[in-house]
């Protein structure tokens, strides 16, 4: 049995739907990352599951056993904010011990917890300190340590590194991946940085106006996109709007069998990842526009004879002009969903 | 060279308006009161030297201030003066955190009903505001007759200390609860949340969070409202007692109807080192809050 379960998760604000018919499941020791653009109610989400926001519709069960008459104090749950919420009259010890105290535990109990905690997240020799005291990082630090010190069934993270400067941001990420390996908690953390969730993520949920658009492995996202939002949201990819005609698909320069399931004259889209663009001794031709060197790979900016414009990621060389092959190739129909993936054998009869 | 000069003097020029007012208006007056109340007597001055039971001396002495401290009446007033200080301060500070946690965590219409009703004393002048007490609350007055009419006995709070410290908190609180929420409205609700999230209940985040957090505005609402308790007069005048009177009272007493101009002056340095007591405690307090940033 799954750990939390949300099932038709409905919350509206002024009669629009933020959250809509919301379903899906958290499994223990799982990290599930909810990742969209602003506004797509993965934070809603959240703070229904908190306890912060009641849901108009649906449940959030844990255990098998519905939250939602539960305030947030009496959840299962730790929370760590966007914001740095560490108290700032209170020491770090204090910051860390509060929600300890309130459960009169043992004052040796607390004192040891604060000690290991402290440890755990490295900074034991912060106790004496105030926040005010503290780096943006070190206090991000201290507000997980003062969630994790409860010892909650699930913790959930509201973008809890988007203050922080990018380098941060990435140790922050790794020291998080490595902390939840060792205590193997469970963990809904809310994002809209693709890298962030792809790295940290057993399963990712992206969301879109309130729906859910894909749940999956990152690499399943990455690599196979439901929809075209998704394909479009995660990563770098390059769109082609094209047509099915005569029973082929019309994109760009790329004229090839149509998938099935796709009608005659249906728009369709193409998406193809900049990495899996490279030139070759055949396919069609590209004249190089820019090229950026970003360091461990480059990337250019290519234009095709219709005058259509594609990015390409390569270590290699790269022409002013030559001929370019796409490797693999998504295809999504005018619903948005995905109709089919040419592979290279696919492609080998691709006519361009 | 010569432009800093003229920036220096444009300075100086826009300074000095406001330092000279203050010290034609404040400075001088509560020097020359500070001369008048250790025995300085202007023979010159009629506003000085016409009035009973002077003290003159070419030294400075303490005698006006001896002769009203061992007083009896003076010591009642004083004794209630800081009583009513006291309790006002806390009602105000009771009610006008109750209101501003209304504002700004009570139920949506809740919160916005209370949030555009409590500014509404400071819209009534003081003496139509005391005149409404006494009409409502006095002997005979509405209340009066309404629990009269069911069969209850009742006695009026007006000419009191209760009803002293009514129409004061009555005055004051438009002031304390805009302050005290203007406070709670720059406290991160994620603050509060995180608190929450830990286990804490309503009373912890308050105690333990909220007021903390509040400190600041808390004590300019106390510090602010003491200082102008203590020297009130309208509120204690219309619905205090007779005797004892609170200080403001007893100040206008001692110079309108006993004639005493240097007591009356004694009586104001009696309650401005009182009210830079309370002064100093709130900077204090607030050196003590900005320590940890």
């Amino acid at each position: 049995m799954a750990l939390l379960e949300l099932t038709h998760l409905q919350k509206q604000y002024a009669n629009l739907g933020v959250v809509r018919d919301l379903n899906l499941e958290v499994a223990e020791g799982e990290v599930l990352c909810l990742l969209g653009p602003s506004g797509c109610g993965k934070t809603t989400t959240l703070r229904m599951v908190a306890g912060f926001l009641q849901p108009d519709g649906g449940d959030i069960r844990m255990d098998g056993k519905s939250l939602l008459r539960l305030p947030p104090e009496r959840r299962p749950t730790g929370m760590v904010f966007q914001r740095y919420t560490l108290w700032p009259h209170m020491s770090v010890w204090h910051n860390v011990a509060f929600g300890l105290g309130l459960r009169r535990r043992p004052r040796a109990e607390i004192e040891q917890r604060v000690k290991d905690v402290l440890e755990l997240v490295g900074l034991p020799e912060m106790a004496r300190r105030y926040p005010a005291q503290l780096s943006g990082g070190q206090q991000q630090r201290i507000a997980l340590a003062r969630a994790l010190v409860l010892e909650p069934r699930l913790l959930l993270l509201d973008e809890p590194f988007a203050n922080l400067d990018a380098q941060l941001r990435e140790r922050m990420r790794d020291e998080l991946l490595s902390l939840q390996r060792r205590v193997g908690i469970t963990m809904i953390f809310v994002t809209h940085d693709q890298a962030e969730a792809l790295v940290l993520a057993h399963r990712i949920a992206v969301m879109r106006e309130g729906n859910l658009e894909q749940i999956a492995a990152p690499d399943e996202i990455y690599n196979r996109p439901a929809t075209r939002f998704v394909a479009a949201f995660v990563g770098t990819m390059n769109l082609l709007e094209g047509k099915v005609s005569a029973g082929q698909v019309i994109a760009g320069p790329f004229r090839f069998p149509v998938p099935s399931g796709l009608k005659d004259g249906e728009t369709v889209t193409l998406a193809i990842r900049p990495e899996d663009l490279a030139f070759a001794s055949g396919g069609f031709p590209v004249r190089t526009v820019q090229v950026a060197n970003l360091g461990h790979y480059r990337r250019a900016t290519l234009q095709t004879s219709e005058g259509g414009e594609l990015l390409a990621f390569t270590g290699g060389e790269i022409p002013s002009e030559g001929l370019v092959q796409a490797s693999r190739v998504l295809v999504y129909g005018a619903s948005g969903k995905l109709a089919g993936v040419l592979e290279p054998q696919a492609l080998a009869q691709v006519k361009p | 060279m010569k432009n800093s000069w003229r920036e220096a003097l444009i300075g100086l020029c826009l300074a000095a308006l406001p330092v000279a007012a203050m010290f034609v208006l404040v400075v001088l007056p509560a020097f020359e009161g500070l001369r008048f109340s250790l025995g300085y007597v202007p023979g010159d001055n009629p506003a000085y030297s016409t009035g009973s039971h002077l003290v003159t001396s070419s030294t400075p002495t303490l005698e006006v201030y001896r002769t009203l401290l061992s007083s009896p009446f003076v010591q009642a007033d004083l004794r209630l003066t800081l009583t009513v200080t006291l309790f006002t301060v806390l009602l105000i500070l009771l009610v006008g955190y109750s209101l501003a946690l209304l504002v700004r965590f009570g139920p949506g219409r809740l919160g916005a009903a209370v949030r555009s009703l409590y500014l509404i004393p400071m819209f009534v002048p003081v003496v139509i505001a005391a005149y409404a007490f006494i009409t409502l609350y006095g002997s005979r007055g509405w209340l009066d007759a309404l629990l009269h009419h069911v069969g209850i006995g009742y006695r009026s709070p007006i000419y009191g200390i209760p009803g002293i410290v009514m129409g004061l908190v009555w005055s004051h609180l438009p002031f304390a609860t805009l302050l005290l929420g203007s406070g709670l409205d720059a406290l991160p609700e994620e603050q509060v949340e995180a608190a929450r999230d830990s286990g804490a209940g309503f009373l912890s985040i308050l105690w333990r969070i909220i007021l903390p957090l509040n400190l600041t505005p808390t004590m300019i609402v106390a510090a602010f409202s003491g200082i102008s308790v203590l020297g009130s007069y309208t509120v204690p005048a219309l619905l205090g007692p007779n005797a004892p009177q609170m200080v403001g009272v007893a100040m206008e007493q001692y110079f309108g109807a006993y004639r005493q101009p240097q007591g009356a002056v004694a009586l104001a340095m009696i309650t401005f080192a009182l009210a830079a007591a309370i002064g100093a405690l709130y900077v204090w307090g607030i050196s003590r809050t900005r320590r940890h940033g």
